[in-house]
């Protein structure tokens, strides 16, 4: 498997965790701590898989969705929206623009490590 | 003197041929001797031939007037006494007159019947000279006496004729005066007095007294008879030239005197001498000094009403055979006129009583008329101020805007009142100085805006103390210089409260009434109680947006430091950071297990909050019933092997569907079952199930455990209520948040949850959810959103809409605001797109309207897409958590997937 799982949120603590989380089970990171720069990412090198929160300062989570789905190359980049958004009009809304799966906050360590595997296989 | 047995000659001066012959016949037929002519001259012949008993003259003849002939007919000696009867078509008083000026005994007023004339004819026959004459033939002994006395006297013959004419005529003339008196006195007593003077006159006597009964009952007088008055003898009632003075108004004793003889006999009495008279010996009061007594009965036919009694005293003439006819003339007069003036009396009486009752009852209907009035005036006062409250009612019921409130109540005032303007101010934090009524704007007004502005400046705000402070200053009185005008001040209390001060101004010549003045603080009271209604609303609602903000700010606040601490606390424990030893494990275990409960509290807080603020969303969808209690089932399996309970799953029908939100639906479901679990002992039944009721289908969870008090049974939907567990030592887990959440959830679906629960039987949750077998709901997931569209009318809106959205939806109405409500929510939609000027109407039709929205939006699931919104909608619309804004959007279809709603 080559390329990094691609982390955006804004909030420093969960990145750490996540990150090391997904370091032990055995996969590379890269961190986006705002939409703008994680934009920048995806289209300079595009990740394997992205792993979104959707409140953050200047770009939010929908609008990187949709730019990423609007963009050929990257369409088909599994995205996991990662969000204190709880409710469903929000995870509605989330999947509308393009979300594979939509996962609130606070989450369960081993079902996101279920999904990234379950969604980096499918992709293979 | 055989003149008696010879027929009766008449003649008939009547110019008129046929009323000649009419009276020849009728006298013929009566047995008279008649002949007739046309003309004056050929009756002054007539006459000289043959001169008549009866002479009949027309007073209205050809050749002469009949005044004329009588007098000419007087001057011959053969008529100079003969009875004549004038006969007139006119007959007026004038006429009569002059026919007794002239010597005519009789008038007789044309047309006549047959009767009359021949009674006429008669009377003229019985009184005139013949009726003398024939009076001495049949009385032999006045007849002896008479011839004795003439014989005596040795008058000629003609004087004794002159003389007896002279006599008669003198009687004719008295007893017609008497008629003519008679009937024109209406006094009872006047008509004795009258007719006992007249007779003393009439027969030169001195002394006489006229006795009557009381009284003709009026109920005697309809059944006349012989008897009807007998019984009562008659009293006296005038006397003169008697003693009679002590037995004024007594009854005459009958066999005292010769009144009582006469009243007995009903015969006269006639004695030149009533000392030397045999029938007066029976008298008690005898013996009488010398006097001559004529006593007369009151009488016709058999009826008698009373007795004139005349005296002579020795010396004066004795009363004749001529005197008694006289007075019996009168008597009989007399009778008739007092029964016509009895008559008349009763009448009047009986007119009397009725004019009284009449009164007495118009006065009494004039009083209950007044009554009835004064109710009347206030029943309109009432009905006016009712009326003045009830456009209040009408203008602001809807309103929520102070301002505007007041604008409402300044028009009614100025329009019932005529309140030129008016300030109110409210205070506490929501003080405001409102203007009154600008386009009324007056020199008052001017006047009291800046009175109110310079004793408080606006932006300082306006307290009870400077409003305090402004009212003094506007009740100093003469509250302008140019104009003389009038101003209330009126503080508005609403129990005990001081809501706000009202002070309002119009032209001081119109004073101001006691109704008015009462009509203004109604006015005043209601419109303080809107205005309070309002400023309570305005607070509400900025609550209601802090709670909103809060459950916003809350919801990502703590789920973002929950997330971080529960992942990295799930490093430790996966031993993903280095190996544990058992304490540290143990340890971590302790943090994790507790971590996840905070998480579950915060996401029950924040879910409650959600449904209490109405900020629940819900998708709805067909869903099938069997699928969703066996998920149920499946996610609570491990919970039931662990207690060792046993479930059964119940469901009657097959391919029951329900509308309905899946997750919000299991996740009811998941609660009711495991309160079941957690709160009864091990081996319990549990049955979930569904069954189809009319149009809905009913969900229940059903246990065998230990059932709910009664007591209890109100107080387990309370936030944070914790039921008594019956299992030792553990307690329950949950966070009293569940049964409170499961409630509002079936509630958000526009259901209710029932319970039925008996101690130590079990316990019965249940509710209702709409079936889906409804075929208007056909559509499929992300196409199912039916449509309502509302505008202020549907012309208006409908076109744009239903163009944009053409073949988007499954159905789609459009509908006017007046439809919100029930009916459209039956049966369409899910999904409500109000218009900008559709919403903008409902927000000016007031709270009432937005609720209405709210609940439909609400039932509809929570979707509202406004297409634009203005600032004002956007400020009303957002707090009560029903508004999903799209702004500027000018695209439907891009609107709807902002949204997230799929089209087609």
């Amino acid at each position: 498997m080559t390329g990094k799982i691609l982390l955006v949120d804004d909030e420093p603590d969960i990145l750490k965790t996540v990150q090391k989380l997904l370091w032990v089970n055995g996969y590379e990171t890269d961190i986006a701590t705002d939409g703008k720069e994680a934009l920048e990412k995806i289209f300079g090198n595009p990740p394997l898989l992205i792993v979104l929160d959707i409140m953050m300062p200047n770009v939010n989570g929908y609008q990187v969705c949709r730019a990423v789905r609007e963009n050929p190359d990257t369409q088909s980049i599994p995205i996991i929206m990662l969000t204190a958004k709880a409710q469903n009009f929000d995870k509605f809304w989330g999947e509308e623009v393009g979300a594979t799966i939509y996962l609130t906050k606070p989450f369960d360590n081993k079902e996101l490590i279920n999904i990234i595997s379950e969604q980096l296989g499918k992709t293979n | 003197m055989n003149r008696k047995i010879e027929k009766k000659s008449i003649l008939v001066i009547e110019e008129d041929a046929p009323v000649r012959n009419l009276i020849i016949r009728h006298l013929s037929g009566a047995g008279y001797e008649t002949s007739g002519v046309a003309h004056a001259n050929d009756a002054f012949r007539a006459v000289a031939k043959a001169p008549p008993d009866i002479i009949i003259c027309d007073v209205v003849l050809n050749d002469m007037d009949g005044f004329d002939v009588c007098r000419r007919l007087r001057t011959f000696p053969d008529t100079a006494l003969t009875p004549v009867l004038m006969v007139s078509p006119g007959g007026d008083d004038k006429e009569r007159q002059e026919a007794r000026m002239v010597g005519a005994q009789a008038f007789l007023v044309r047309p006549f019947r047959k009767q009359s004339l021949l009674e006429h004819i008669r009377t003229l026959l019985s009184v005139g000279k013949t009726e003398l004459i024939n009076s001495s033939i049949t009385d032999q002994d006045e007849e002896t006496q008479f011839i004795e006395f003439v014989e005596e006297k040795n008058i000629p013959k003609s004087q004794i004729l002159e003389n007896a004419f002279a006599e008669v005529y003198e009687e004719m003339a008295t007893l017609y005066d008497l008629s003519g008196i008679l009937y024109t006195l209406d006094n009872e007593h006047t008509l004795l007095e009258e007719i006992l003077n007249r007779s003393l006159q009439a027969v030169n006597a001195k002394a006489g007294a006229i006795f009557t009964v009381e009284n003709i009952d009026m109920s005697d007088f309809d059944s006349a008879g012989d008897t009807r008055l007998s019984q009562n003898n008659p009293v006296l009632r005038v006397g003169k030239g008697f003693p009679l003075q002590k037995w004024m108004g007594y009854k005459i004793p009958l066999d005292t005197c010769a009144a009582g003889w006469v009243w007995k006999n009903k015969q006269f009495f006639l004695s030149p001498d009533i000392s030397l008279d045999e029938r007066a010996l029976s008298f008690k009061e005898y013996p009488w000094e010398s006097a001559s007594v004529l006593a007369v009965p009151i009488c016709s036919g058999n009826s008698i009403l009373g007795v004139i009694v005349l005296a002579n005293k020795k010396g004066r003439a004795a009363f004749n055979q001529s005197n008694a006819k006289l007075l019996k003339a009168f008597a009989t007069h007399l009778f008739f006129a007092l029964e016509n003036i009895r008559f008349l009396e009763a009448v009047k009486e009986t007119e009397t009583r009725v004019k009284q009752k009449v009164e007495e009852r118009t006065a009494v209907i004039e009083q209950s008329r007044s009554v009835v009035s004064r109710l009347n005036d206030i029943l309109e006062k009432k009905l006016y101020e009712l009326s003045c409250m009830k456009e209040l009612q009408m203008a602001v019921a809807s309103l929520f805007d102070p301002l505007e409130i007041f604008h409402e109540a300044m028009r009614i005032l100025n329009k019932v009142l005529g309140i030129y303007g008016a300030v109110a101010i409210v205070p506490e934090k929501h003080a405001f100085l409102l203007e009154g009524n600008k386009s009324a704007s007056t020199v008052f007004w001017n006047h009291l805006i800046e009175e109110a502005r310079k004793n408080v400046p606006r932006d300082e705000g306006v307290t009870i103390e400077n409003w305090e402070k402004l009212t003094t200053g506007l009740s100093e009185g003469d509250c302008c210089d140019e104009s003389e005008l009038r101003y209330f001040n009126m503080p508005v209390y609403i129990q005990n409260r001081f809501v706000l001060s009202f002070a309002m101004g119009r032209p001081a010549a119109a004073e101001m009434t006691d109704d008015e003045n009462s009509l203004i603080t109604m006015f005043a009271h209601q419109f303080g109680l809107y205005m309070d209604g309002a400023l309570l609303f305005m607070k509400t609602k900025e609550l209601d947006q802090m709670k909103s903000e809060f459950i916003s700010v809350a919801s990502h606040e703590l789920r973002t430091p929950m997330a971080s601490i529960k992942s990295a606390l799930s490093l430790f424990a996966d031993e993903l950071l280095g190996p544990l030893n058992e304490e540290q494990k143990e340890y971590i275990t302790l943090l994790e297990r507790n971590v996840n409960r905070l998480a579950t509290l915060i996401s029950d807080v924040l879910d409650f909050s959600r449904i209490e603020s109405g900020r629940i969303q819900l998708e709805l969808e067909k869903h099938d019933v069997s699928l969703l209690i066996n998920d149920v089932a499946r996610i609570l399996k491990q919970q039931f092997e662990e207690r060792n309970d046993t479930i059964i799953i119940d469901i009657q029908g097959d391919d029951l569907q329900t509308r309905c939100d899946y997750d919000k639906i299991t996740q009811v479901l998941i609660n009711l079952t495991a309160n079941a679990i957690n709160h009864n002992t091990d081996n319990t039944q549990i049955g979930i199930g569904a069954k189809k009721v009319d149009k809905d289908i009913q969900f229940w969870v059903i246990d065998d455990g230990c059932g709910i008090p009664e007591s209890e049974q109100e107080k387990i939907y309370d936030k944070f209520y914790q039921i008594h567990s019956n299992k030792g030592g553990g307690g329950s887990k949950g966070t009293g948040l569940g049964l409170a959440i499961t409630k509002g959830l079936v509630e958000a679906h526009g259901s209710k949850l029932l319970l039925e629960s008996e101690v130590g039987k079990g316990t019965r949750f249940s509710f209702d959810l709409e079936s889906a077998d409804a075929p208007k709901w056909k559509a499929e997931k992300t196409q199912s959103w039916n449509l309502i569209g509302l505008g202020v009318t549907a012309e208006q809106y409908g076109d744009r809409l239903k163009l944009s959205l053409k073949g988007r939806f499954e159905e789609m109405v459009c509908a006017d605001m007046s439809k919100i409500g029930k009916e459209i929510i039956d049966n369409w939609g899910v999904f409500v797109v109000v218009e900008l000027s559709g919403l903008e109407y409902i927000v000016s039709r007031g709270i009432g309207y937005i609720m209405e929205l709210r609940s439909l939006v609400h039932k509809a699931g929570g979707n509202l897409v406004v297409l634009d919104v203005s600032d004002n909608v956007r400020k009303i619309l957002e707090p009560m958590g029903i508004l999903k804004i799209i702004p500027s959007h000018t695209d439907l279809a891009t609107a709807f997937r902002e949204v997230g709603c799929a089209t087609g």
